[in-house]
């Protein structure tokens, strides 16, 4: 605890922590001490000069800036003397006199601090008369951002920001005195990922967002504490409404989530919520096209074909998804193990996932790590505020990064970067573990393990040589991980999918036991909520609360809660799904809010006997389906969604949902109810037929109702209701899902390139070619055009020139490409990010995880 | 723009060396490693702008806040030699205007613009510590004093 001093303000003693700024004391005693360019999340700077207060000392009484003076002991300031007062009014009317009078149609009007000060500490009058100075208006710096130099009040927070907290500082201070402005060097526009958190901090309207210009007066809107749902972090969002329209998304304060920032993706791309191409009716096939039909159509005929299907029910399976709420997933995989009797359930990067389903151990643990290990992880791409905090513990605190990555990534400038080839994590992870061994205190933490030990020495000697490593950056390795107090290790999907997924996490799991931080291994997920998806049990081979099925009481307390009889045999996984599904074997098969036809799936599902899709769009899995459900967004339903770190949030309804769609948790709650079982419960004779005991009846009225059941049934959930989760959510324990960590080996993974010349590596990037993305206009630039992306060595090899369309072919298909040179991609690999038009990557993956072979041929 | 740049030596080992000189020195090195360069090329290009960056770890947005706020900095071609006539209280009043009209003349261009010919780039400057000379005039870094509108014509040789 910091020494505490005494100081007075206006004759007000005070009480505050020795070298507390003068402004932040002030506040909590309440004196708002007018600011601009101080902010409670950047260094203090003092260039705005609102924020003078006179100071006694030795020579009298003087002015200072409270944002820059740190509180000491028997300090006697005046905030509310005359001079104070005349300082900051003078203040306001310097900055007032170049400052645009254009505030009735300013996007800050209404919220805008200088509004605010100048009422309340301006005098009201200025002594000039000359011509204002002019500048650029309307000047765009990004796609996001408008730039209105004239209003700026240079405070510098938009520098800082980006600086301190981005690491890009890619706006500057241009020109000199009055005429100084904010600029971007000429031709570099702002491509930071969470550029948008300026556009909040700005305390004028100089920046302001593209999207959202002039759609909205800050006092006509309606405010909703919601969640952002692009991302698996959660950031906390406050929904900004008009007459049932989203107008903006600002980020909400949440220390333990976002701290109060955002991702640009979170912050700009809402144009999806009402975008015209949303589905407004259900949609039934007649004479093999789509037409609308009723709600009681499109229930009755899924009801009459999943009755009739339900007799087979190991060919029935229905597919979750981890971008809608934990209620709609929970009753997805209810309705389907309690009536249907089936245990096909599972989402996209679900099971065929390697990970222990506890996500990552805390976003907290990020302000204590002292060694981020990122393996197969992209977090600058794909979860940017999470990034941010990385930086943060990597500028202030020197923590160190080790990536472990095939392909140089933005975080590589922060730390060493290992690039082991795909299929080769293994050895280079076990060569890590071989190298620690030779340590003693780390042998002896490994203890009784000498067959462990003997093993890995075995498989893995020269591991630099076999990979292509150099020493030093092996041998860095080591003394990063060996020096390393709070290791934390995190792995990505682009690892833990595929054929190596299973070896690549057990080899991860082996290296953090052996520096006794088994406990700090998280998984990374990358969509919203896949972690409430596992946790809710939308897996093939897990229960509610991520039970094993082979768990008979867990089992039995889940009968007894639902009425009826669990399927006790694993059911099909995601891919297993799509293959049963390619050989015809699938007689009904239910899409919630997800799309494997995009991921080249579609001929797949053209064999499926009967499809249903609720989603959002009609996208490509709903053009196939028979019926397409319309569903509601996140904002227009209540539901909880569980981030990274198990933390589960609420989402509260915001808007209404376009034309008739419906939210998920209500579309299967009125299937469940037609449900024949239904008529019999309500036949007084109630007679027995089928499966065992009966189920009971569904009768939820609200999310809420479907939250106290999940509230009974997870066991980490228990007593979670939607009050207690209040505005920050609530994180789960993750002892609740305990571990039983212990060194295995690990079995090579045969990864063989056959013919193949090339690996074809696919991930994900933020800004896709997605439904959720591209549907918001003033992204469309950002989207990555479509190519393959090769290094200039293989290029070279190949001689193949750049921006030629050239044949990209793997086992599973075919694409053309055009070229593109990037020196992140290792040589041997070819880079195609996921999600682009066209989905050229996920024809060359045909559904597969990880990285596939491939070849690249000239286009003759 | 690629045309007035090749009238300068524009020698790429020299500006490499100066680099290397100031880098250790990081942000610090900044302005002199700017103005050295300048020496050689006349203006800062894009390209110089990003390898110093680069070199002296300093964002390019605050290279170009630095060239902006020194007025002795340039970021677009300028001519090879720059004529600052000083227009501040002493020269003014002993006929800046007469001087400056003149070099307008002859040079065919007003203040902040560049001969055809890339040879002249015309400024009008405040205070240039001269005033025992007014009125004065800069050529380039040598000093003419006490200019009158037929002094400038000798200057420029156009007589």
């Amino acid at each position: 605890m910091a020494d505490m001093v005494k100081f007075t303000i206006d004759g007000k003693e005070v009480e505050a922590p020795a070298g507390e700024l003068l402004v932040d004391a002030a506040k909590r005693i309440g004196i708002n001490i007018p600011v601009f360019c101080s902010h409670p999340k950047l260094d203090p700077l003092g260039a705005c000069r609102m924020c003078l207060v006179e100071v006694e000392g030795r020579r009298g009484r003087q002015l200072v800036t409270s944002c820059t003076t740190p509180v000491s002991e028997g300090l006697v300031v005046y905030y509310d003397s005359e001079r104070a007062r005349a300082a900051r009014a003078g203040t306001l009317e310097l900055l007032l006199i170049n400052h645009p009078l254009d505030c009735p149609i300013c996007d800050k009007g209404g919220e805008c601090p200088l509004q605010d000060q100048a009422m309340e500490h301006g005098n009201g009058e200025s002594h000039f008369v000359e011509e204002k100075h002019h500048k650029n208006k309307r000047y765009p710096i990004s796609d996001w951002i408008m730039l209105d130099q004239e209003r700026c009040v240079v405070c510098w927070r938009c520098i800082r920001y980006l600086d301190e907290w981005e690491d890009k500082p890619q706006l500057g201070l241009y020109h000199r005195g009055g005429e100084t402005v904010i600029d971007i060097a000429p031709g570099h526009p702002l491509d930071a990922k969470t550029s948008g958190n300026i556009v909040e901090m700005c305390p004028v309207g100089a920046l302001t967002s593209r999207v959202s210009r002039f759609s909205y007066r800050p006092w006509e809107l309606s405010h909703t504490d919601s969640l952002c749902t692009h991302c698996a972090l959660g950031c906390n969002v406050r929904v900004d409404t008009r007459l049932n329209q989203v107008k903006r998304l600002l980020a909400r304060e949440n220390p333990a989530v976002n701290d109060q920032w955002l991702c640009d993706k979170g912050r700009f791309a809402f144009g999806y919520m009402q975008h015209e191409s949303r589905l407004t009716q259900p949609l039934l096939r007649k004479n093999g096209t789509l037409q609308p039909a009723s709600w009681e159509e499109a229930l009755d005929a899924v009801t009459a074909k999943l009755v009739e299907a339900s007799k087979q029910p190991q060919r029935v399976a229905a597919i979750g998804s981890a971008k809608v709420s934990n209620e709609a997933n929970y009753l997805l995989q209810k309705f389907f193990r309690q009536y249907v009797h089936s245990n096909n359930i599972d989402f996209r990067h679900g099971s065929d996932i390697a990970t222990a389903g506890r996500g990552i151990p805390s976003i907290a643990e990020f302000e204590k790590a002292d060694l981020f290990v990122l393996f197969g992880v992209d977090m600058a791409e794909n979860i940017p505020v999470l990034d941010l905090f990385l930086k943060r513990a990597v500028n202030r605190r020197h923590a160190k990064v080790l990536l472990i990555n095939s392909r140089r990534v933005e975080d590589s400038r922060y730390g060493t970067l290992l690039q082991p080839a795909p299929g080769e994590e293994v050895l280079l992870l076990n060569g890590l573990s071989a190298a620690l061994l030779k340590d003693e205190a780390i042998a002896k933490r490994a203890g009784r393990l000498s067959g462990y030990k003997a093993w890995l020495a075995d498989m893995v000697s020269e591991p630099t040589a076999k990979l292509n490593l150099s020493e030093s950056d092996f041998g860095g390795a080591v003394a990063m991980l060996r020096r390393a107090q709070r290791p934390l290790f995190l792995y990505g999907e682009a690892v833990a999918g595929g054929k190596s997924g299973a070896a690549n996490v057990t080899a991860l799991t082996n290296l953090a036991l052996l520096l006794g931080a088994v406990d700090r291994v998280g998984y990374l997920p990358y969509d919203a909520n896949a972690q409430g998806a596992r946790d809710m049990g939308v897996l093939p081979d897990r229960l509610p609360g991520q039970i094993v099925l082979s768990d008979a009481s867990a089992v039995s307390r889940l009968q007894r809660q639902w009425g009826g009889t669990v399927p006790a045999e694993p059911g099909l996984t995601y891919l297993g799904m799509l293959q049963a599904a390619a050989q015809g074997e699938l007689d009904f098969l239910y899409v919630m809010g997800s799309d494997p036809a995009a991921e080249g799936m579609s001929e797949a599902l053209q064999k499926v006997g009967f499809l249903v899709v609720s989603d959002l769009f009609l996208t490509e899995t709903a053009k196939l389906a028979d019926v397409v459900l319309p569903a509601a967004d996140y904002v227009e339903s209540d539901g909880t969604f569980t981030n990274l770190e198990r933390r589960v949030q609420r989402a509260p309804k915001a808007v209404r949902a376009p034309g008739r769609a419906a939210p998920d948790w209500l579309i299967l709650t009125h299937l469940a109810q037609r449900w024949p079982v239904v008529e019999e419960i309500k036949d007084p004779k109630r007679k027995k037929r089928g499966h065992g005991r009966t189920p009971n009846i569904w009768s939820y009225a609200s999310p809420q109702d479907v939250l106290q059941e999940i509230a009974r049934v997870v066991p980490m959930y228990a007593g979670l209701t939607w009050d207690a989760l209040g505005d920050a959510g609530q994180q789960w324990p993750a002892e609740a899902l305990p571990l039983r960590p212990r060194l295995q080996s690990v079995t090579l993974p045969t990864l063989s390139r056959r013919s193949f010349t090339h690996w074809l590596i696919a991930e994900r990037v933020l800004y896709d070619a997605g439904q959720l993305f591209a549907t918001t206009e003033q992204g469309h630039n950002l989207i990555m055009a479509p190519a393959v992306h090769i290094n200039s060595h293989d290029l070279a090899t190949a001689s193949l020139a750049v921006g030629q369309e050239i044949q990209v072919t793997s086992p599973h298909g075919s694409v053309r490409l055009p070229l593109l040179v990037d020196e992140n991609v290792s040589p041997g690999t070819l880079f195609v990010p996921l999600g682009l038009a066209g989905a050229p990557a996920e024809q060359l993956l045909d559904g597969q995880y990880g990285p596939v072979p491939a070849r690249i041929e000239a286009v003759a | 723009m690629t045309e007035t740049t090749e009238t300068f030596t524009y020698d790429y080992p020299a500006i490499e060396a100066i680099v290397t000189r100031h880098e250790a020195k990081g942000r610090a090195g900044l302005l002199p490693c700017l103005q050295e360069i300048q020496a050689f090329t006349g203006w800062l290009t894009p390209d110089i702008c990003q390898l110093v960056g680069r070199r002296l770890d300093v964002p390019l947005a605050d290279i170009y806040g630095v060239i902006d706020f020194y007025t002795l900095l340039y970021r677009e071609p300028v001519g090879k030699t720059i004529i600052r006539v000083c227009d501040d209280m002493a020269c003014y009043l002993n006929g800046s205007e007469e001087v400056l009209s003149s070099f307008k003349k002859w040079l065919g261009i007003g203040p902040g613009e560049t001969t055809p010919d890339g040879k002249y780039t015309l400024e009008v400057h405040p205070c240039l510590g001269y005033c025992d000379l007014a009125p004065m005039a800069m050529m380039g870094d040598d000093v003419h004093g006490h200019l009158t509108p037929d002094k400038v014509a000798d200057l420029l040789e156009v007589k």
